[in-house]
């Protein structure tokens, strides 16, 4: 069957209906066109008439008209709407007529840089101009051929870890680059967001700092998937004014998105059928239809978890791979392969795919639970339905509090607009950390900005430190070190935890984990699962940062919770009863659960005995009053279920990855010695989470009111306050007063 | 307090050696110091390093590329920096530069020292007359730590264009070839304590170096950097007698010069060298001729083919010759005759394999003669 067969079956199917909250189809819209630019050079017309393409997309013709202009742009259009020739168009064209520009291409992965190297080399062997030279520069760059594309290369394409730590750190190599650079070019903006942001606009001010001194000012060309300040992010980016190209002049196929509410099996307790199983219930019917599918997940371990139930009811279970951080490159990149020539009908995927790699056209895309944020639900909702055809999108609601307020309101997901990406530059640990680098790179003069703002401050502290020395008004680089070696970008702790098959006698390393999560995932003992192959945790070496498995085959995986504490250093802000300043936090996972596979039951526990992490970071909290009317039981309740659902509305504010913040209720705070809930950024210095909540308190609260009041459970359930035998039986009703009563 | 205010140090300099110190500005300076040739570095006299002529046949074996001039001692100047660490990134400064060259009675060591990191620039003005004037560079590890490190320097002041060495030899490499065997380990160290038994007193360790020079900066004590300007002076009279060194050794060894080149696929210069070699033995003769086959230069391997064979009867070359009337000449006559004289009298030492790949061409050419 076809999609459009399929669609009607569910349309006439009555068990699928009963769980649809919402079906909202969005008609196939016409296309609004331009014609070619005239100056465009003829090369380039004839290479797109060659392509089919007669005429530009309305938003293509104004991103090259402005960029011709010498204004720095960001467009803002949907998935397979020709993002990409809003850049190249312009650039190749200004090269042609001037061969000496060049143009720097960054993209937050090396798989979406090589895509584009691709495409880009076609376009010039087609236009048959052997002077458009494009490299991709990374990692994997062999060193014998790097000097050639340093001093030749037209086009180089990027990202931004390799432009932190090798390209700036060396600009005298690229000198030639740097002299003559014309375009910047920042592919997938909305990626640059929180953390990896704060460090990519510092980053950008150090490039910018180092074009200055060659005597270039590049002009930024920008591309973001929806979200609701572009511009402003774009702005804060590069520290300059942005144009905005919001309206797509692409048409686009009719799309059908479906909000699927698994059924209740204990309506008093709240429980519905786990996400996972109806997700996976719901692809194997795809797939059985030949219609390739994508079922995205939120975490690792749930993908895995897909995996395996996708698979067991396939024939064929080749047929479905999973595709998430943590796999080697190549295997990612086989994987890619094989769904573009259809040889793979099904992958499950954390949002390693929201990138806009190009894997053709799926069908289908099945997102497990509500991703957190209307942005991230377009982008992971646009990887079907490329190339004009008929697609389909489930959002399969799990039981947290915000996939439940969206199933019951998904009027609110189809008109609210996508939340707002922040970043801040600013923050101490971050700025920092870059200004040792920009210091390498070239010394700072007295009273010299970096990027917008006056760091004399923060130099001298550092030449104190005897890290800058500070002679005839200038801060020159006194240590031997090199400090861009020492500062990842993606995240400030950076180490990666490697994962050492040692089932057979050869071992091989099979994965990576991110610091911050190898307590959690690979604790001794616990069921790693890699490829849907179970591996146990043997042993965790956390000095030498290696995780040593062997394959197992049992009934149940692992999870580990965090335990915090939380100590107030400092306030910075105060209104009513909600704070905001900086905060030490003390982190641990003092124990795991073993979960059973299918029925998801608890079914053992162990301890883990790793040593606590501590970090500063900026925090917000606010304080409820005595009530002395509760007993000691009764106040835990109410602070574990206000807890429990602000950090299930909380993200509708910020557009944030899982676990950007925290949220941690204390019955009596050391620091303000009553009850009280703190909201903190979970990276090191905060990146302006708790602040905007911090703003936002009681929205969030009147919010937190409604999810609670629209809950259709006796007693509390995942979905509001949590379930009742962990938060107590009363939790409901405590917290609906306490928020009635504020 | 900076170097140049506190000159102190001079004092422990030898009497025989003349020191002129010269403020150049406020806190760069420039210490030259003039050798006699009866100056003694270890147990060898400068003077033996002088006088040389740097034959263009091995300054591609020295890294230093082609040519097709010729240079002697006078042409040379020899480097070595002191640096604030091993990375060749921009943050890396090079806080000395010492030079050496040869004057007609004496051999003068000029020791560039950028007392503060803000005159940099004039530090680099100055050096670069000197670095100019002379044609040849000679290094230790140069071509990819000292040079680059140097390059970086010119090039964030805007002096790039000014300066790139027009000759540069680079002697770890061919240092390795030559002394790895007896030597062990090829650090520069190593080197001048096997060959002219150097024994620095008190010598610092390279790693120490760049904490040093930065305390200097913030504390200005010049007792601090003492050691690193004297660790600097011996490495620049280690170079420069190594330098002489490795001349007689490749003078003395033509025949293995020839074979690096050949290695690294110079077959022009390998054959060069060995056209050289006086009184070449059967094996250089033997290569020599493959060399001239491989580019077709029959003209040339066909005589010392024949000068191979005249000496003693030798299945390669008489093969080579088969195939030469066989193939070339179309004298399928002398070809045949060839191929006899190997069956004839080489039989009884031949394997088998090559007894049968004898009587295969010997058929061959007695199918074309009966043609």
């Amino acid at each position: 069957m076809n999609l459009e067969q399929v669609l009607d079956q569910l349309k006439a199917d009555s068990e699928f209906n009963q769980q649809v909250t919402s079906w909202v189809i969005i008609p196939e819209s016409d296309g609004r066109y331009m014609p070619f630019p005239e100056d465009m050079d003829r090369r380039i017309v004839s290479y797109l008439k060659h392509k089919n393409i007669a005429e530009l997309y309305s938003h293509q013709a104004e991103a090259y008209r402005l960029i011709k202009e010498e204004k720095n742009i960001v467009v803002v259009t949907p998935t397979a709407s020709g993002k990409t020739y809003t850049y190249n168009l312009p650039v190749v064209d200004s090269l042609l007529k001037d061969p000496t520009m060049k143009a720097l291409y960054l993209f937050p992965t090396k798989a979406l840089a090589n895509d584009q190297r691709h495409e880009l080399e076609v376009m010039a062997s087609k236009i048959g101009s052997k002077r458009l030279l494009v490299y991709t520069y990374d990692g994997d760059t062999p060193v014998s051929i790097r000097k050639s594309i340093r001093d030749t290369g037209n086009i180089v394409l990027t990202n931004p870890d390799m432009l932190h730590s090798s390209i700036l750190p060396n600009h005298t190599k690229w000198a030639r680059l740097f002299e003559n650079l014309k375009y910047v070019v920042i592919d997938e903006l909305h990626t640059y967001r929180g953390i990896f942001g704060s460090q990519l606009a510092n980053v950008l001010r150090r490039l910018k700092r180092i074009a200055n001194f060659y005597g270039a000012k590049p002009l930024f060309v920008m591309t973001s998937a929806t979200i609701a300040n572009p511009k402003q992010l774009a702005e804060r980016l590069i520290e300059a004014d942005v144009e905005l190209i919001s309206d797509n002049g692409a048409p686009q196929g009719e799309k059908n998105i479906v909000f699927y509410n698994p059924p209740l099996v204990n309506a008093s307790l709240g429980v519905r059928k786990s996400s996972i199983i109806e997700a996976s219930r719901l692809g194997q019917r795809f797939i059985k239809n030949s219609l390739q599918t994508i079922v995205f997940t939120r975490s690792r371990v749930s993908a895995e978890v897909l995996l395996t139930y996708l698979r067991s009811g396939l024939k064929d279970p080749s047929l479905v791979r999973s595709y998430r951080g943590g796999y080697l490159p190549n295997e990612r990149r086989e994987t890619e392969a094989k769904l573009r020539n259809g040889e793979i009908l099904g992958v499950v995927s954390t949002n390693a795919l929201e990138l806009g790699i190009d894997i053709g056209s799926l069908q289908v895309a099945i997102l497990t639970g509500y991703p957190g944020s209307i942005s991230s639900t377009y982008q992971q909702l646009g990887r079907a339905g490329r190339r004009m055809e008929t697609s389909l999108g489930i959002v399969v609601t799990s039981a947290a509090p915000l996939d439940q307020y969206m199933a019951r309101h998904p009027e609110y997901f189809f008109s609210q607009a996508p939340e707002q990406a922040l970043i801040n530059p600013n923050n101490l640990y971050v700025l920092l950390d870059h200004l040792k680098c920009a210091s390498f790179e070239l010394p700072f003069t007295r009273n010299e900005r970096f990027g917008t703002i006056l760091v004399d401050e923060l130099l001298n502290y550092l030449a104190e430190q005897g890290i800058l020395h500070l002679t005839d008004d200038k801060y020159f680089w006194s240590t031997e070190g090199f400090p861009a070696a020492d500062i990842s970008l993606r995240s400030l702790s950076q180490d990666n935890f490697v994962i050492i098959d040692t089932t057979s006698q050869r071992h091989r390393v099979i994965g990576e984990v991110d610091r911050f999560s190898a307590p959690m995932l690979i604790h001794e003992e616990a069921i790693y699962l890699h490829g849907g192959q179970q591996y146990q945790v043997e042993k965790l070496d956390y000095e030498e940062k290696k995780a040593y498995v062997t394959a197992v085959d049992v009934d149940y995986y692992t999870d580990a919770d965090l335990a915090v504490k939380v100590r107030v250093l400092d306030v910075d802000q105060k209104k009513d009863n909600c704070c905001l300043g900086e905060v030490a936090v003390m982190a641990k996972v003092p124990l795991y659960k073993k979960i059973k596979l299918y029925t998801h039951e608890n079914v053992g526990w162990g301890k883990v005995s790793l040593p606590e992490e501590q970090m500063h970071t900026s925090a917000y909290w606010f304080v409820l009053p005595e009530m002395t009317e509760l007993s000691k039981v009764e106040m835990e309740s109410l602070l574990l279920g206000l807890a429990n659902v602000l950090a299930g509305v909380a993200p509708l504010y910020v557009l944030s990855d899982a676990k950007d913040f925290h949220v941690v209720p204390e019955v009596r705070s050391d620091f303000t010695s009553l009850p009280t809930i703190y909201f903190y950024d979970s990276l090191p210095g905060g990146i302006g989470l708790a602040e905007k909540l911090f703003r936002l308190h009681n929205e969030m609260l009147d919010l937190a009111y409604e999810v609670i009041k629209g809950c259709p459970c006796e007693s509390g359930c995942p979905s509001c306050v949590g379930v009742g035998d962990q938060v107590g039986m009363m939790a409901k009703s405590l917290v609906t007063t306490y928020l009635e009563r504020r | 307090m900076s170097f140049a205010r506190d000159l102190g140090y001079l004092k422990e300099f030898s009497k025989e050696t003349r020191v002129v110190t010269k403020r150049t500005s406020e806190d760069m300076v420039l210490r030259t110091k003039r050798f006699p040739l009866t100056h003694t570095h270890g147990e060898r006299l400068i003077s033996s390093a002088k006088s040389f002529w740097l034959e263009p046949l091995f300054f591609d074996l020295l890294k230093g590329g082609r040519t097709d001039s010729s240079f002697d001692f006078k042409d040379v100047l020899y480097l070595d920096t002191e640096t604030t660490g091993l990375s060749r990134s921009s943050g890396t400064y090079v806080f000395l530069v010492g030079l050496g060259y040869w004057e007609e009675s004496q051999y003068v060591l000029e020791q560039y020292f950028l007392a503060d990191l803000a005159r940099e620039k004039e530090m680099l003005e100055t050096l670069l007359p000197r670095l100019q004037e002379k044609r040849v560079l000679v290094t230790y590890n140069g071509k990819s730590f000292d040079w680059p490190l140097l390059y970086n320097r010119l090039r964030l002041h805007g002096l790039h264009e000014e300066y790139s060495p027009e000759y540069h030899l680079d002697l770890l490499q061919s240092t390795r070839h030559f002394f790895k065997d007896s030597l062990g380990s090829c650090s520069l160290g190593n080197v001048e304590r096997n060959l002219f038994r150097v024994c620095r007193e008190d010598d610092i360790s390279g790693e120490e170096i760049p904490s040093r020079y930065f305390q200097y900066l913030s504390e200005g004590d010049s007792d601090l950097v003492e050691p690193i300007i004297k660790h600097n002076q011996d490495d620049i009279l280690s170079l420069t007698l190594l330098l002489k060194d490795l001349l007689l050794k490749l003078k003395g060894n033509t025949e293995r010069v020839a074979y690096l080149y050949e290695r690294r696929e110079h077959l022009d210069l390998a054959e060069r060298v060995y056209e050289k070699i006086q009184e070449p033995n059967y094996e250089i003769l033997w290569r020599l001729a493959l060399l001239y086959k491989k580019r077709g230069a029959f003209d040339k391997a066909v005589p010392l083919w024949q000068r191979l064979l005249q000496s003693e009867y030798d299945l390669k070359a008489l093969v080579e010759m088969a195939k030469h009337y066989e193939h070339r000449e179309k004298d399928y006559k002398k070809a045949m005759k060839m191929v006899e004289i190997a069956l004839d009298r080489l039989e009884t030492r031949l394997t088998w394999q090559q007894l049968e790949d004898l009587h295969k061409r010997n058929r061959r050419i007695q199918r074309k003669l009966e043609k």
